[in-house]
């Protein structure tokens, strides 16, 4: 952190090495567009560069960055949301989610596209917690603080994301089964 | 970092999704941009604390000359006085 401060390059580097993969597959999964995911991606580094002279000894690079990328996601949603009622396009308070993500198109096998089309139709309050938490391997309480929200409103939110994935899979299941079914 | 999904399956499955990288290229341009900012930073500090330094140094040295004049002025005024 203090070479991160100082402005080492090399510091930079580790911290580029281990979260950016991480902070991309979060910021992609939510905003469901590889564009995009990219633009605010980079947004998140160079807010780490510009503020990193400022950042406090004992801060925590993973959160501090997870907050960021939400924050622009967020913020990404709101100026869309802005642009879209301008257009006079009927929208809710979060931007439809289109066809496909990038990993459904390439998700290797059936139940991992199933799960993929899953988890990007759940509405984006749960998504983020069920992200941060099942792959990120972030507790509760710190997908609470990077989302903003208490620790009771991220389990809260995390036993429906989990509630609906479940019977997402399930629904999808039981449809596709259909087929086979009848023929028998 | 303690992984709570060990214990649900559901959530498992969605931990054990593939995770992605951006494109090789917007990795380099990133990576560069940022290096640039902090060099350029870095660069910025190094020559606010050569000015800082020579601002000190030049303080100092003034503080000194007034001292060492005071301190002959007054040597000067006690020869004449003992005179």
């Amino acid at each position: 952190m203090a070479r991160l401060r100082a402005g080492e390059t090399a510091a930079f580097d580790a911290v580029y090495e281990e979260f950016n993969t991480r902070l991309f597959t979060f910021l992609a999964r939510l905003i469901r567009n590889r564009e995009r995911a990219e633009d605010l991606l980079e947004e998140t580094w160079l807010r780490l560069v510009t503020h990193a002279e400022g950042l406090r000894s004992d801060t925590r690079l993973g959160p501090w960055l997870f907050t960021v990328a939400r924050n622009l996601y967020v913020s990404h949603c709101r100026s869309r949301m802005l642009e879209e009622s301008y257009l006079g396009d009927g929208i809710g308070l979060w931007p439809p989610a289109p066809a496909a993500s990038p990993f459904e198109q390439t998700a290797a096998s059936l139940l991992e596209a199933r799960i993929e089309g899953a988890v990007a139709g759940l509405p984006p309050i749960y998504r983020e917690v069920l992200l941060l938490v099942a792959v990120e391997g972030l507790e509760p309480s710190e997908a609470a603080e990077i989302c903003g929200i208490s620790a009771a409103t991220a389990r809260q939110r995390l036993k429906r994301a989990r509630d609906l994935l479940a019977r997402s899979i399930d629904h999808e299941r039981t449809t596709q089964a259909l087929p086979s079914e009848v023929k028998i | 970092m303690t992984r709570i999904t060990s214990r649900d399956p559901v959530l498992d499955r969605v931990a054990a999704l593939p995770s992605v990288s951006p494109a090789d290229p917007t990795r380099a341009r990133v990576r560069a941009r940022c290096h640039d900012i902090l060099i350029a930073r870095h660069e910025r500090q190094t020559h606010r604390s050569g000015l800082a330094g020579m601002l000190v140094d030049g303080v100092l040295g003034f503080m000194s000359f007034l001292y060492l004049a005071g301190a002959m002025v007054q040597a000067v005024r006690l020869i004449a006085a003992i005179r």
